[in-house]
């Protein structure tokens, strides 16, 4: 009598205990990822389903003198003469919850007349005291910051100084002109 | 097989959680702004005060003080140069003394105000620069003094001086200025001496000539007047003067006064008594004369003046040939230095000039003797027999034209003929 060999059927609780083998490494492997992602699961989390109660999203915010789109009416009140600056003291703030690095992405000049801007340079510098600050000064037309970011955390304010000088070498014709400029504040997050 | 099915598994979570996080790695941003207007504002300066400093020095005002303003009229703050100055350097601008010093108003100046020992003290040409910075709207006062001693307003009298002001505000290249002038002088109040007495020559029947001593001024004599028989005659630069028109043996009395040029006179001079000559006897008073026109001079043309068989006042003299009637018959009668020329046919009616008239080509005509200066000719004898007819009143010379009345016109022209005086029976 030869004894037919059969494979034995698998038995049911061997197959499940494979399944549940693989979902767990699936677990551990999503978990692992998520953790290597940082911050960005915030980001990414965000439309997923989790608990509110432990994992939040969160925010960015930057105010100028406490204003997203700040006026600088203290320019009206003196007028420039060549080789002479206005100062304005500037408090930025940042209102987020997410470290930022601060630049002057660019600045506009909107308009002009006894073609002004031509001889108008701005300066913008960190500093508590603008009457000590060191200011280095570039054409208004396209400002930008050429200095190192600065970096202000969470909730941070930092104070700056605005200068707007008039060149020495401006010559009479650039008397009673005016030069209206818009500059921006670009603040980009930083981990 | 299992494993592997595991393993992908694996990799399949990873990649997804992975490609997942791909827009999450993004950095974070945002922006805020700020806006405003930059404007230049402008440079000015004016000045205000210094044409007061205008002064004319006299013995009572030896001084002026004016206050002198500076104003910031532009929108910046600036400083300001003021410069006081002369624009020649004239003895009164180097003799005078130029007191300057900073107040607090205008009103704080005035001729009595006291100047502060930190005045400035300079003359006209070498005035300090007054300096300053003035916020846009602001205003800087200086009392200016200028004052000369009594004793140069008689030396430096008749000199004066324009005084100039300039202030200069500047920023860079924006420069605005301001002048302003002022005039003064000093007044000559010092009369000339008195000049010498008038002395006479050449004196005779209508003129004399006068001659006298100069005065001295402390400035300069710009004139004398003189004067005959207390009425001014003239006014020369020089000290002679030659006196005509007068009238035969007739005593002049005349007088000299000095004036300069600021109006000054001198005391009246010593008078000096004239006596003119007698008139010449050119012609005989009991003898009647033919009055001939004259060709080419000294030629006879054959024509002589006459009057009408009956003449009456205002009939026009005319000319007829010659012809020994009695029309043509003149006597000329010495009045004075003068003569009037009287009709034989009338001996009432003499030369005269219609209507005294001083116009050129006035008609000659016959007039009632009356003794106008009209009625008088100075004759002059030009040659032998010769003579010309200059009407008094108007100094014009008769001529007799080619045709119609006679008349008067300036001597010299073509008509104004010498005539010829010839005695009749």
């Amino acid at each position: 009598m030869n004894a037919e060999t059969t494979s034995a059927p698998r038995s049911r609780p061997s197959v499940l205990r494979r399944m549940l083998s693989a979902a767990g490494a699936i677990a551990v492997a999503t978990f692992l990822a998520l953790l290597g992602t940082g911050t960005s699961y915030a980001l990414w989390n965000g439309e997923a389903v989790v608990d509110a109660s432990r994992v939040s999203s969160g925010n960015v915010g930057l105010t100028i003198n406490g204003a997203a789109a700040y006026s600088l009416t203290s320019l009206d009140a003196k007028k420039l003469a060549p080789g002479r600056s206005q100062v304005a003291p500037l408090a930025i703030a940042n209102t987020g919850t997410t470290r930022l690095s601060v630049t002057v992405s660019g600045t506009e000049v909107l308009a002009q007349s006894n073609s002004l801007a031509s001889f108008v340079t701005a300066s913008l510098v960190a500093a508590a005291d603008c009457a000590v600050a060191t200011f280095v000064p570039a054409p208004l037309g396209g400002f930008t910051t050429t200095a190192a970011p600065v970096v202000l955390e969470p909730g941070e304010t930092r104070q700056f100084c605005l200068a707007i000088s008039l060149a020495t070498a401006a010559p009479s014709s650039v008397q009673g002109g005016s030069a209206t400029f818009a500059m921006t504040i670009n603040a980009v997050q930083v981990r | 097989m299992i494993r592997h099915r595991t393993a992908i598994a694996i990799g399949t979570a990873a990649f997804i959680v992975l490609a997942g996080t791909g827009v999450g790695n993004a950095f974070w941003s945002t922006q805020a702004s700020m806006s405003g207007t930059a404007n230049a504002g402008t440079i000015g300066v004016a000045t205000a005060g210094f044409p007061a400093l205008s002064i004319n020095y006299t013995a009572t005002a030896l001084a002026v003080s004016a206050p002198v303003t500076v104003t910031n009229s532009g929108t910046v703050w600036a400083p300001f140069s003021l410069t006081l100055g002369v624009t020649a350097a004239t003895p009164l601008a180097n003799g005078s003394v130029v007191k300057t010093w900073p107040v607090a108003a205008a009103t704080a100046c005035t001729p009595t105000t006291i100047a502060p020992p930190s005045a400035t003290t300079s003359s006209w040409v070498d005035v300090p620069a007054l300096t300053g910075t003035l916020e846009p709207g602001a205003s800087a006062t200086y009392c200016v003094r200028s004052s000369i001693t009594a004793l140069q307003q008689s030396t430096i009298a008749g000199t004066n001086l324009s005084a100039a002001l300039s202030v200069t505000s500047s920023v860079g290249n924006w420069i605005a200025s301001a002048t302003s002038s002022a005039a003064q002088a000093v007044l000559d109040s010092t009369s000339p001496s008195t000049p010498g007495a008038p002395v006479a020559s050449a004196t005779t029947a209508t003129g004399t000539s006068l001659a006298w001593t100069a005065s001295t001024d402390n400035v300069a004599v710009t004139g004398y007047d003189l004067y005959r028989d207390g009425v001014r005659l003239v006014t020369v630069a020089g000290t002679a003067f030659t006196d005509s028109g007068l009238t035969a043996a007739t005593t002049y009395r005349y007088t000299i006064v000095a004036r300069d040029a600021a109006g000054n006179v001198s005391a009246v001079s010593t008078g000096t008594n004239v006596v003119t000559s007698s008139a010449p006897v050119l012609f005989d008073p009991a003898l009647w004369y033919s009055v001939g026109v004259g060709g080419s001079v000294g030629t006879a043309s054959g024509v002589c003046i006459e009057s009408g068989p009956n003449p009456v006042n205002g009939d026009v003299l005319t000319v007829a040939t010659c012809g020994g009637s009695t029309k043509s018959g003149w006597k000329v009668v010495a009045v004075g230095g003068y003569y009037t020329v009287v009709s034989r046919r009338a001996p009432t009616l003499v030369w005269d000039i219609t209507g005294a008239s001083l116009a050129e080509n006035a008609p000659a005509q016959l007039s009632s003797s009356t003794g106008a200066t009209s009625q008088q000719w100075q004759v002059t004898q030009t040659s032998p027999g010769i003579y010309q007819f200059v009407n008094r009143n108007s100094g014009k010379c008769l001529a007799a034209p080619t045709s119609g009345a006679l008349r008067q016109q300036t001597c010299g022209s073509a008509s104004a003929l010498p005539f010829i005086m010839t005695p009749v029976s």
